[in-house]
């Protein structure tokens, strides 16, 4: 979930940037310079790689992210570009854009025109070229079909898999199919992929070497990247989108397209169709852009993206949602969390839009909801049918949510799971038996599995670094260098590598690891598939094959491989920019990893509101505060791990019935400290700060201070002067009391006393309580014990309890002190009396004589020498009994100071 | 506010630019710590703060010449730190200041010689005058009042600057001192722990080679910490130290060192003479002096309860509480002479009874038990040799000095 929170946080900037740019049309001006450097970027690469039939490959690389097929497909269509119009109103002036109606087929360069009128010109130009001679040269090259085959194999096995219960997704196929070019490409996903996976796997490794240096191809450097690629799946996953970062533009475009497909269609399933495709693409562009282009501004990136997803979300409700599963449940897990988040914030924007298709609408999810997915799948990572059933249930949930309006307002983060039934898992064989063919490639995949997934990528950065750097920086920035960087999982790792030296390196990489370890934990699916594939679960295997072989595929082609090489001496030129735009990436990687769950739906919330950039001061904590659902009165504490899930949480009502129950428990102490404590952190995670929590705290410190849990009495004592000072009513004077008899007898700070003495009212000097503890603060530093013992049998409210706790040690100094000062002797009883160990209300001679006896028992067990004398009564002989008193071990000492509090009676309790 | 023209402005900012620029090419510590007093509320300041207000752009001034914009750094915040000060919003002259102040401390940290420890003084002085003013605006609109804190903080990174070799280390103690002063405000005095031993452990320092006045103020400052751990002997020759080198014109300074030290001295059997604390105006601890000569238990409780705020808060009130033991010897002692005047042969046996009488005319009100603790404690504690027969209630005291003196030794715990 880290992963997908970075992607959250780094996303809703951008996006903010974007609508505010968008805004105000002439802004750009002012990014102008920022963009001229991506833009040359960009276009660089873009228009090189255009003329080229290397086009096409990005257009693979594309595909393989996996999501891509479909936006290639939707790029196909193109036919439908005429849509542009709207696009170009959306970003830069409708009016241009529309006049360059003729955009799909030569309408570029019309459109760059356009594009030059917004200052964006230099950009439009190129990306529309591009995108042109992408279209034209991907669609007619022979490879570019070939790979696409592929990828889809693996993918809609993936989605088939997961989806298979879903229609939607068959839909969308269908309807791809319905689309021009995409007829082609649904095709080939039902039936077995034509291309041989294993012919893929050579090519690939060609390409890699190819693409990136020499010394890569040789040797370790190879494996290395390699492995990278093997091992971080979705770091793959993510660069080949990335490396695509052209093909963003591209997406955009296509999105356009589609969304005017759409327009024109109006029909859902074409629509749906389309979008999904397009909602794919649009998701990987924005993956790519954040990842890959780190250094790019998000803002133009957002700009240009963002624009076509909100339409497309729009539009295609079920293209969404088709990119939910994707992300999440699919598998999900080679998913970056960068796609989730891409597809996020183009939902937030869109959602006007979006009311049209009320459905489904993936992107529009929640940050939350995301994880909420996430844990979903992440559940039946093993499983592929199970996850395909939670995909349904997902849809289901979701549409609800959205039908009610609870899709932003709910906790999702607290949002219990549903389970799903075993019966579900049906339909993926079929599918999957495909995905085998693909398995050659996977024979890779022990080279990778060498490598742990704990194991640094630091290594193969450094083989990366050298290369990089000698090749130039462009080949960072180019392409190809992308996609590599990609394989190594962290893209911005390698970028930041490059960026800083050699002792930086590794930081990065780590920082960018956690994440994708953390995903694997959370989301288990896709990330741990791929590392743990090794270890034999074959249903992961095949999984995992089908996503790799399709990488492969794009990475083995041999075309591709060509046009990458091609690609990337072009890019040479593109250079000088990316280091700037690389030393951006870290910056948006790095903190978001730092930030937990909760603090990227923050960020999400906050872009919910469009508002840019809040001060964490102004975020709204009663937004994000649970409010629980639960109705059960009992409850078991359990230290949170996660955020807190509403449905185990007890609203006030509850809590206050939760209270009583309680205090008129006759169970023990363990019992009710437990129930205590789980109302204290129902409380606390509801953030109820009133009186109901003074009374809780209260009753806890009792309780805690009958039975001597010194521990847990200060706990609540800390946090009831807190909720005191905050004014809220309580009793006051009666935990002033404690307070005192606490820091007198049991922290002896003098400089502690003094600030609580200093710190009593006159008010509270009167009460009898805190006089009391006063009194027992006298007798304690003058060491009198006779009066201590005498306000010990007269202490107020619990005041005894707390005093118990010091009986054992003035005990003892008394005995000290009279050993010393009494010659020759001293009566027992009298000691007994003046000790306490007789009853206050000692009327009857029984509590007298047991308290004698006590007194005994006592002071032989301290060493104490005694005599009887004359008269037969016991007497302590005081100069025998100076030098021979000790204080015993207790006996029965425990942690928490009470025997009744053994560890047996708690593991009784816990087991 | 007089008007002030904007060529009289451009004058002033100019002259102190000028006045900074020289005090430090001429290596001029004082000067340049005249510069920097913000809260001496000097007239040139006050005046070039005016100025900064009425001319807006002084940055501007400071980047216009080579000569200047060295010291952009330190004089930019410093000036919206005394633009602040002079309108009253102390809470951003703090951070102007400790901006400034941090700039001024990568430069001192380049600099060979100690030269700009004055400067370095001031700074580090106006920091904390800056900062306390700062958190009492801070509590006045509700907020919380942080900025000490982080003056604290700050000081501690100039005391790194100064805490190694060089002669920059005489100018650790005063750092050191400031953040006692921080410290004790902000009640985490355990914060002085860390200073204090890299002072007292570390060889770099030689006590004796810092300046007198730090010396001073740092023996005042452990003195009270000894006094708040109750070691009384080390709290009595640090606050001797520091009574024996203050500087005799400064009676403030002297009132505040036997404030602690009276208390100290009393714990170990020393009274100061009336003169004394009429002198420095320590009156309040006139009627516990006079307590304990007299063994007047009554007098030593209503001395306390009168004073008892005053004296929790400076943080003597457990001490001389603690005295209430002497003067129960006192008043022992007192009963032992009669009863050696009127017999002598049995002046050593002491009834119990007598006690309570005694005590009872002192309006106090104990029983037999109680009255039996305490001579207990009393023959425990060493402040009367002898014993106690519990069947006779008798206490039976020695014949050779029976109520030893304390003569600077602390009551046995």
């Amino acid at each position: 979930s880290s992963s997908s929170s970075t992607g959250t946080a780094s996303a809703p900037q951008d996006y903010n940037s974007y609508t505010s740019y968008s805004n105000t049309t002439d802004p750009y001006s002012a990014y102008s310079g920022y963009y001229n450097g991506y833009q040359q970027q960009t276009n660089n690469q873009y228009s090189q790689q255009q003329p080229n039939p290397s086009y096409s490959q990005p257009v693979e690389a594309y595909q393989n992210t996996g999501a891509a097929y479909q936006p290639n497909s939707s790029f196909q269509n193109t036919g439908s570009y005429a849509g542009t119009a709207s696009y170009s109103t959306t970003y830069y002036n409708p009016g241009n854009y529309q006049t360059s109606g003729g955009y799909p087929s030569s309408g570029y360069n019309n459109q760059p025109t356009a594009w030059n009128n917004g200052s964006y010109a230099n950009y439009t130009s190129y990306q529309y070229p591009n995108y042109t001679s992408d279209t034209s040269s991907a669609y007619s090259s022979v490879s570019a079909p070939a790979t696409y085959q592929q990828q889809y194999k693996q993918w809609p096995e993936y989605y088939s898999q997961t989806e298979v219960t879903c229609a939607p997704g068959t839909e969308h196929l269908s309807a791809a199919s319905n689309s021009n070019h995409g007829s082609s490409l649904p095709t080939s996903l039902p039936p077995p992929p034509p291309l041989p996976p294993p012919s893929l796997t050579p090519t690939w490794r060609p390409e890699t070497s190819s693409s990136e240096l020499p010394s890569m191809q040789p040797g370790g450097a190879a494996s290395g990247a390699h492995d990278n690629y093997w091992n971080q799946p979705a770091p793959s996953f993510q660069t080949h989108l990335a490396a695509p970062t052209q093909p963003i533009y591209q997406n955009s475009l296509d999105s356009k397209t589609s969304y005017e497909n759409f327009q024109e269609l109006k029909t859902a399933p074409q629509g749906l169709n389309s979008q999904y495709p397009v909602v794919h693409q649009v998701s990987q562009n924005y993956q790519s852009t954040l990842p890959t282009v780190p250094s790019f501004d998000a803002r133009r990136v957002s700009k240009l993206q963002i624009p076509t997803n909100p339409r497309i979300a729009s539009n295609a409700a079920l293209g969404i949602a088709k990119t939910e599963k994707d992300s999440y449940a699919a598998n999900s897990a080679p998913r970056p969390a960068y796609i989730s988040v891409s597809v996020q914030k183009p939902n937030d924007k869109m959602s006007p839009n979006n009311a049209a298709d009320p459905m489904l609408k993936p992107t529009m999810l929640p940050k939350s909801l995301r994880g909420y997915v996430e844990r979903a799948f992440g559940r039946y990572k093993d499983d592929d049918a199970k996850r395909a059933a939670c995909e349904a249930y997902m849809k289901d949930i979701i549409t609800e949510a959205r039908a009610d309006g609870t899709l932003y307002t709910r906790d999702w983060d607290s949002e219990p799971l549903f389970t799903v039934p075993d019966s579900l898992s049906i339909s993926k064989a079929n599918i999957q038996t495909p995905t085998h063919a693909s398995i050659p490639n996977y024979n890779k995949s022990p080279v990778r599995r060498s490598k742990s997934r704990w194991e640094p990528l630091a290594e193969e950065k450094m083989l990366e670094k050298p290369v990089s750097a000698s090749n130039e920086i462009g080949k960072y920035g180019s392409w190809d260098r992308k996609t590599f960087s990609g394989y190594s999982a962290t893209k911005d790792n390698s970028l930041s590598s490059f960026r800083f030296s050699g002792p930086q390196q590794r930081t990065p990489s780590k920082s960018a690891q956690r994440p994708m370890k953390r995903q694997r934990i959370v989301n288990g699916t896709g990330l741990t598939n791929n590392d743990d594939d090794a270890s034999s679960d074959s249903d992961k295997e095949q999984s995992l094959t089908a996503y790799y072989s399709g990488a492969m595929a794009l990475a083995n082609n041999p075309e591709e491989k060509k046009r990458r090489e091609s690609r990337s001496k072009r890019f040479d030129r593109g250079q000088g920019h990316r280091p700037d735009i690389n030393y951006f990436k870290p910056k948006n990687a790095g903190p978001a990893n730092l930030y937990t769950r909760r603090a990227s739906a923050l960020m999400l919330s906050k872009s919910f509101d469009d508002s840019a950039n809040q001060a964490v001061e102004d975020i709204d904590w009663d937004a994000l505060t649970v409010k629980g659902t639960c109705q059960e009165i009992e409850k078991r504490f359990l230290r949170l791990t996660s955020a807190p899930d509403p449905s185990t949480v007890r609203p006030e009502d509850v809590l206050e019935k939760a209270l009583l129950m309680v205090q008129n428990s006759q169970k023990n102490y363990l019992y009710k400290c437990d129930q205590l404590k789980s109302i204290r952190q129902d409380i606390t995670v509801q953030r109820i700060r009133n009186q109901l929590t003074v009374k809780v705290y209260e009753t806890h410190a009792r309780l805690a201070m009958e039975v001597g849990d010194l521990a847990e009495y200060n706990q609540c004592q800390s946090q009831l002067q807190i909720l005191y000072s905050e004014g809220i009513e309580g009793c006051l004077m009666e935990f002033a009391a404690y307070n005192l008899l606490c820091v007198i007898l049991h922290s002896n700070n003098k400089k502690d006393l003094l600030t609580s003495m200093s710190r009593l009212t006159p008010e509270a000097k009167e009460d009898d309580a805190v006089k009391h503890a006063l009194a027992v603060r006298a007798a304690v530093t003058s060491g009198n014990y006779v009066t201590f013992f005498r306000l010990y049998k007269s202490a107020p409210n619990l005041n005894t309890c707390l005093m118990d706790l010091y009986v054992e040690k003035m005990r003892y100094k008394a005995a000290v002190c009279m050993s010393k000062s009494y010659r020759p002797t001293v009566p027992i009883s009298y000691i007994a009396q003046i000790l306490g160990f007789s009853n206050a209300a000692d009327e009857n001679g029984e509590t007298e004589l047991s308290g004698l006896d006590e007194c005994l028992e006592w002071l032989k067990a301290h060493g104490a020498s005694l005599i009887t004398d004359n008269t037969g009564e016991m007497q302590l002989d005081a100069k025998a009994s100076s030098s021979t008193l000790y204080m015993p071990e207790p006996e029965d000492a425990v942690a928490h100071g009470d025997s009744s509090l053994a560890v047996n009676d708690f593991l009784a309790r816990t087991t | 506010m007089a008007y002030l023209s904007m060529g009289e402005s451009h004058r002033r900012i100019t002259d102190y630019l000028n006045r900074f620029a020289d005090a430090i090419n001429y290596q001029d510590g004082d000067s340049l710590a005249r510069l920097f007093s913000v809260s001496s509320d000097s007239p040139s300041l006050l005046s070039l703060a005016d100025a900064l207000n009425v001319f807006q752009d002084a940055n501007r001034l400071i980047k216009q010449s080579e000569k200047f914009s060295q010291f952009g750094e330190v004089v930019a915040p410093f000036f919206r730190s005394l633009q602040c000060y002079r309108l009253g919003n102390l809470v951003d002259a703090y951070g102007a200041f400790e901006k400034a102040s941090n700039a001024f401390i990568q430069e001192f940290r380049n600099w060979e010689s100690g030269w700009a420890l004055e400067a370095l003084y001031v700074i580090a002085y106006e920091i904390r005058v800056l900062a306390e003013r700062a958190d009492r605006e801070l509590a006045s609109n509700g907020k919380s009042p942080e900025k000490l804190k982080g003056a604290g903080s700050f000081l501690m990174k100039v005391f790194g600057v100064l805490a190694g070799k060089g002669p920059k280390r005489v100018g650790a103690l005063y750092v050191t001192c400031q953040l006692f002063k921080i410290y004790f405000k902000l009640g985490t005095v355990n914060l002085c722990r860390s200073v204090i031993r890299s002072i007292e452990t570390a060889r770099i320092f030689d006590f004796e080679e810092f300046p007198i006045r730090d010396k001073v103020t740092y023996m005042y400052y452990t003195g009270r910490l000894e006094v708040l751990n109750e070691n009384f002997p080390a709290a009595d020759q640090k606050l001797s130290y520091a009574l024996t080198h203050c500087c005799l014109s400064k009676e403030a300074n002297i009132r505040m060192i036997l404030k602690y030290l009276i208390p100290v001295k009393l714990s170990i059997g020393i009274l100061p003479k009336k003169q004394l604390l009429e002198n420095y105006d320590l009156v309040e601890y006139n009627n516990i002096v006079e307590a304990l000569k007299r063994g007047d238990l009554r007098l030593l409780r209503s001395a306390l309860q009168e004073n008892e705020d005053q004296f929790l808060r400076s943080g003597v009130y457990l001490v001389l509480e603690k005295l209430e033991l002497q003067v129960y010897q006192r008043l022992l002692k007192k009963i032992y002479i009669i009863q050696k005047q009127k017999d002598p042969s049995k002046a050593h046996q002491v009834k119990l009874e007598v006690i309570v009488k005694a005590l009872k005319w002192l309006e106090i009100e104990m029983d037999l038990d109680e009255v039996e603790c305490i001579v207990a404690i009393l023959i425990y504690k060493n402040l009367m040799k002898g014993y106690f027969a519990h069947k006779s209630k008798v206490v039976v005291l020695s014949k050779q000095d029976p109520f030893p003196k304390l003569n600077g030794k602390p009551v046995a715990s």
